[in-house]
């Protein structure tokens, strides 16, 4: 702070001399130190819970891209169409949770539908026409999303309670704290599923060679079908956590998915925790950035970092596993 | 040379445009053709300037610079195989750049020097993301698409911020301006797609456009016979973001108002549509793509919501059923009849 205000790591104590009241100066000094600290715990898990929604959408990305090669642009899209079933949903007095559930159920099937309906007849062309491809489809979605419910923003329930714990001082809103926690579970499980199951090492098997693995009899069409439902499941959980936060809007997806594209980039398309720490850092820059610097280029943040890591590494901050095909 | 090239055998599979093109060199269309061609273009152009009504001629002009677009980001797409979103924020920066040199020079004037810094900010992302594989560029060119546009949200002196600017100057090329102003700035579009169009194909039959063929299907057989490969990568960039600059300008032209909401992501998905739906190889498919592109919405016009979802659907049918695009199937039934305008393949 200011030169005459000795650094003491305890707030606590100054807190409470402050309101105990020396001089005036110094108690409004202390007052505005405890209130820069609870703004500063509130920007902390404002941006923890954004980047664990960045996270669950990008663990999509990775694990479609992981077991087909492709790279889906419609991610941010099925988050936002997970939130209009679950809105959908809760609308036709459906409980929370029971909703929840049954939206993942829902994009599991669209999210398999895109593969067998899109990704299939494309399967043998590059992975940039597949990912073009996807683009249409993400636009494909919003476009359906504003004619069913329209482009006005809509109020979301939210699924895991409302209303805020007070911490040092800052009021947290108890849905970040379920966000993260379920961002985190999720991932472990994700985890444990690559590396323990049968399945998760057949798909790294597609991952590392896909030709050598389906030689081995890897049902490489069936986990492709899979994980494409499987992504959009997590998309729709994705949507269902972080559309009660916003204003949720047919455009959401695809604005969000931008920040996640610079989450996977950074992490390298195929490595699921570096992935997950840079949605995590990217939710937190922004945040951070946000509060403290300026808030009208908020959106700029990600994808100035973004870039900055591309100048200097052009295939991430993660190390390749397939060597660049021209 | 395109001898030289098939007996190389099978290109690896990372085209943009798989199929029959694949790895075939075209035989150059005669000048001729493309000189004729233009003529016909521009003079149809000017007769129908003359006639139809003022909404219609702006529909037009609003076409041209579709068509302007179109031929750019086919230069970039199908011809060398870059795939790049930031086509919306070079978009945006020529229809800016245009307002604001109207305001301070002479239209013509300015419309040039639209293009020209439309192709100089292409130049410059094309050179700091020069190492990036097509994928993570196409991934950061969404980037630097929406980082322009940011940009130009903040930027109220030149954008005017959400309301947007206007009325822009329009370009008269020391025309009278005669009581039909639609008339007037159709036929400047027209005139300055033509000259985009002429260039267009003149480029296409240069050895340079063969060389993109190169860089696009066999980067390594490229580089192998001395083409600097990512050189052309970026000139084929800096001419595509020039291009579309100069869309941009003639937006800017037509529309006279002109906002931050005119750029959105959707603008590189109508391209992107245009130049796949009328297929590559020429300036004749883009062309065709930005017509339909153009009166789609005018079909629409009554279910106007309904766009959107029809752009998608119609990307991903020409993606999965015509992969050649409209052209493609041209050669096909040409190649059926026995008119064909291909060499035999290997």
């Amino acid at each position: 702070m200011t030169r005459n205000c000795p650094a003491r790591p305890d707030f606590g104590h100054e807190v409470i001399g402050g309101s105990a009241g020396r001089n005036v100066d110094s108690g409004g000094r202390h007052e505005g130190r405890s209130i820069a600290v609870s703004r500063f715990v509130a920007l902390v898990l404002a941006g923890l819970s954004l980047g664990a929604v960045y996270a669950l959408v990008a663990s999509g990305i990775v694990l479609v891209h992981k077991a087909t090669g492709a790279v889906n642009f419609a991610q941010g899209d099925l988050l936002a169409l997970g939130a209009y079933v679950y809105l959908w949903l809760t609308q036709h007095s459906l409980a929370a949770i029971p909703a929840c559930l049954i939206a993942m159920v829902v994009l599991f099937g669209v999210g398999s539908a895109i593969e067998r309906v899109v990704f299939v007849p494309l399967r043998s062309k590059p992975r940039l026409t597949v990912a073009v491809a996807t683009f249409g489809i993400a636009l494909g979605i919003e476009a359906s999303l504003t004619i069913w419910k329209g482009s006005d923003p809509k109020v979301v329930p939210s699924a895991f309670g409302v209303g805020s714990v007070e911490f040092l001082g800052a009021h947290l809103p108890v849905l970040s704290l379920w966000t993260i926690a379920i961002t985190i579970v999720v991932f472990v499980l994700l985890y444990a599923l690559f590396q323990y199951t049968q399945m998760g090492r057949m798909v790294r098997a597609l991952a590392s060679d896909q030709e050598v693995a389906v030689m081995y009899g890897v049902p490489s069409s069936m986990l492709n079908f899979l994980t494409f439902g499987l992504a959009g499941s997590l998309a729709a959980l994705g949507g269902v956590l972080f559309a009660p936060a916003f204003a949720l809007t047919p455009t959401l997806g695809f604005s969000i998915v931008l920040f996640v594209f610079a989450a996977v980039t950074i992490g390298g398309f195929d490595r699921l925790e570096a992935v997950a720490a840079a949605a995590f850092i990217i939710g937190l820059a922004q945040k951070l950035l946000t509060g403290y610097v300026s808030a009208s280029y908020a959106d700029a943040y990600p994808y100035l970092i973004m870039l900055a890591i591309l100048l200097v590494r052009p295939t991430g901050l993660g190390s390749p596993l397939v060597e660049e095909r021209f | 040379m395109a001898t030289a090239v098939t007996e190389q055998g099978q290109p690896d599979d990372a085209a943009p445009s798989a199929g029959a093109r694949r790895g075939v060199l075209p035989p150059r269309s005669s000048l001729l053709t493309l000189l004729v061609g233009v003529a016909v273009y521009t003079v149809f152009g000017l007769y129908v300037a003359k006639t139809g009504n003022g909404y219609h001629q702006t529909v037009l002009a609003l076409g041209l610079s579709n068509v302007v677009l179109a031929v750019g980001f086919s230069i970039v797409y199908t011809q060398s195989g870059q795939f790049s979103f930031a086509t919306f924020g070079f978009y945006a920066v020529g229809g800016f750049a245009y307002a604001w040199f109207a305001k301070h020079v002479a239209p013509e004037l300015a419309m040039v020097l639209a293009t020209v810094m439309a192709g100089f900010v292409g130049l410059v992302v094309r050179l700091a993301t020069a190492r990036l594989s097509r994928l993570y560029f196409a991934i950061a060119s969404l980037a630097v698409g929406a980082l322009i546009l940011i940009v130009f949200n903040n930027w109220h002196g030149v954008s005017g911020g959400s309301q947007g600017i206007g009325p822009v100057k329009a370009m008269t090329f020391g025309l009278v301006d005669r009581h039909h102003h639609a008339a007037l700035v159709l036929e400047v579009a027209w005139v300055v797609s033509a000259a985009a169009v002429l260039v267009t194909g003149l480029l296409y039959r240069s050895a340079w456009s063969r060389d993109l063929l190169i860089v696009r299907d066999m980067r390594l057989v490229g580089r192998n016979d001395g083409i600097p490969v990512r050189r052309r990568e970026i000139e084929a960039f800096v001419v595509g973001a020039a291009l579309t600059g100069l869309a941009g300008a003639l937006l800017a032209d037509t529309n006279v108002f002109i906002s931050v909401d005119s750029f959105g992501v959707t603008v590189a998905l109508q391209a992107l549509i245009m130049v796949v739906l009328g297929g590559g190889g020429g300036v004749l498919g883009p062309i065709i793509g930005a017509a339909v592109l153009t009166e789609l919405p005018e079909l629409l016009r009554s279910a106007a919501k309904w766009s959107g979802l029809v752009y998608g659907i119609l990307l991903l049918v020409v993606f999965i059923v015509l992969p050649e695009g409209v052209m493609g199937l041209w050669d096909k039934a040409a190649a059926k009849v026995g008119l064909t305008r291909r060499q035999e393949r290997r």
